[in-house]
């Protein structure tokens, strides 16, 4: 592998790693809440898309149509846990939180395995998507490339969304003080379950993306919920920019490890948690509340 | 005549009882004060006006002849009553420009940023300044421009000067003095200042130990030092 097939297939790898830590990270940063679920609604919108793809080689569209109903699907998921459960337990402590959100996880993996059965799936990419292209004299697959594509995409976006919008601004002020925002008018039970939907269907879409490239089975979300997690902290709890930059660090890691170093393969991010830990045990970007994304 | 009605408003902070049977009305174009010692129910009073979650609370609340009582804090806010905390709280991360574009209501006619800047001139000079640059006086002036940017009918101003340089005291006085005129509104404070209230406030209210004890004219209350001794200091015990 040459350096840029590696590098690119680091930030590939990042990608999906990127968008359940920045979910995660994101209804932490507004909400305050650490979602132990979030690896299972990973998991749902991994499902769903070998339900709508089946066997068939899908068109480009039908896949955009199918990893778009993946997040969505999610996102209503996500929003009626957060209605149902989450939302009365706000102002209970930490441990109660994360044993409730471990129960839906738990809940939410079983309703999986009883609909989709713990046996694995696989699906095919669109044919267009198969393939490699050569950049630089290096063969690049093409579904990285889209991966990488997607993750600058919701990158950007968040950031817009987050700094540049209204709707982010909220936010950012419920993020930082619940009751002044009440106080001035905004109605933050709607912002904060539109975070956890927004939260939710990142999560759905990451599963979404990576089922073309794993098999997927209802038991998936553990080894990713366990690396977002390590993201986060990387990045820094509240911290979306933070997600990216340790998303793309642990995943360039990995591919380096897998290139030139195998027998730290599966290690790296364990290492870059230790050394942040000690070096800076906030996070490279984190304040603990969600400022500036 | 618009009015700030609140009646037998009784609240606790789980079994702590903070506040019973209160009873005050606020009309638009005048100042009221709340005075009273420290843990009196002057702050409790205010958060149960705008109905925090953090306190229940039995009783009525009506603005403008509805009533608010049951209305979620932001509802309240959007109803026109808007409430300035003691901390102040301005959201750090935002620019002052985006703490004041928060509260716009649609109550507001599209010209209330420019009629907010006119008369409070201090904010205009900050608006690009993030809130973690401010001072307190200036957090104190952008945090009264923001409540004003949803066209309140009624401001209630929790302990204003608190923490606040002498010099910084006297101009929010006068700026505070202002407001009822320019923005057609009743204003409510709650204060420790004897003479900021006495000084500002039609009428005022003494709060003691969660319950209104006497109301009357700031010009009754400075003639009466027996309530000021019984009520509001600590006589000779310092």
């Amino acid at each position: 592998m040459t350096l840029l097939s590696t590098l690119i297939s680091g930030v590939a790898y990042g990608v999906p790693l990127f968008l359940v830590a920045s979910g995660l990270t994101l209804i932490y940063g507004v909400i305050g809440v650490l979602n132990f679920a979030h690896g299972s609604f990973f998991v749902v919108g991994a499902l769903l898309v070998t339900t709508i793809i089946g066997s068939t080689v899908p068109t480009v569209p039908t896949f955009i149509i199918a990893v778009l109903a993946g997040a969505a699907v999610v996102a209503a998921v996500g929003m009626l846990t957060e209605t149902t459960v989450v939302r009365h337990l706000y102002r209970r402590d930490h441990i109660t939180m994360l044993l409730a959100t471990f129960a839906i996880l738990l809940i939410v993996e079983g309703a999986a395995e009883g609909i989709w059965g713990n046996s694995s799936r696989a699906i095919n990419k669109p044919e267009i998507l198969s393939g490699s292209t050569q950049i630089l004299g290096t063969t690049i697959p093409l579904y990285d490339i889209l991966l990488v594509f997607v993750g600058a995409v919701v990158a950007i976006g968040l950031f817009l969304l987050i700094n540049k919008s209204t709707f982010g601004r909220s936010v950012r002020a419920i993020a930082q003080d619940q009751v002044m925002g009440e106080a001035v008018g905004l109605n933050t039970k709607r912002v904060m379950l539109l975070v956890f939907g927004l939260g939710s269907a990142l999560a759905g879409l990451a599963g979404a993306l990576i089922a073309p490239n794993v098999s997927v089975s209802p038991s998936l979300g553990h080894a990713f919920i366990l690396q977002s997690f390590a993201i986060v902290i990387i990045g820094g709890l509240g911290s979306v920019t933070g997600s990216l930059v340790a998303a793309l660090l642990v995943g360039v890691s990995e591919a380096f490890a897998v290139a030139y170093a195998t027998y730290l393969t599966g290690f790296t991010f364990y290492i870059l948690v230790a050394v942040i830990l000690l070096v800076r045990p906030r996070g490279l970007l984190g304040s603990a509340k969600l400022g500036r994304a | 005549m618009t009015e700030l009605v609140v009646t037998s408003l009784s609240a606790s902070y789980g079994l702590a009882v903070a506040l019973t049977d209160v009873s005050i009305t606020l009309r638009k174009g005048e100042t009221v004060g709340l005075l009273g010692r420290n843990g009196a129910g002057k702050t409790t009073l205010l958060k149960a006006i705008i109905n925090s979650t953090e306190l229940s609370s039995t009783g009525e609340v009506t603005a403008g002849g509805k009533s608010i009582r049951k209305a979620s804090t932001f509802k309240v806010a959007r109803s026109g009553v808007a409430w300035v905390p003691d901390n102040r709280r301005i959201v750090a991360a935002l620019s002052v420009a985006e703490n004041l574009d928060l509260a716009k209501s649609k109550r507001a006619s599209k010209d209330q940023l420019d009629r907010v800047l006119a008369n409070i001139p201090l904010v205009e000079t900050l608006l690009k300044r993030r809130g973690f640059e401010l001072s307190g006086g200036e957090q104190q002036a952008v945090t009264i421009a923001r409540a004003l940017m949803g066209a309140p009918d009624f401001l209630l101003l929790d302990e204003p000067t608190e923490g606040l340089a002498p010099l910084i005291v006297e101009q929010l006085q006068a700026s505070i003095a202002r407001l009822p005129d320019l923005f057609d509104l009743g204003v409510l404070i709650t204060e420790q200042n004897f003479c900021f209230v006495t000084e500002l406030a039609d009428r005022v209210y003494i709060l003691e130990t969660g319950q209104a004890v006497w109301n009357g004219t700031s010009d009754e209350l400075i003639g009466r030092p027996d309530l000021i001794d019984r009520h509001l200091s600590v006589g000779e015990k310092l």
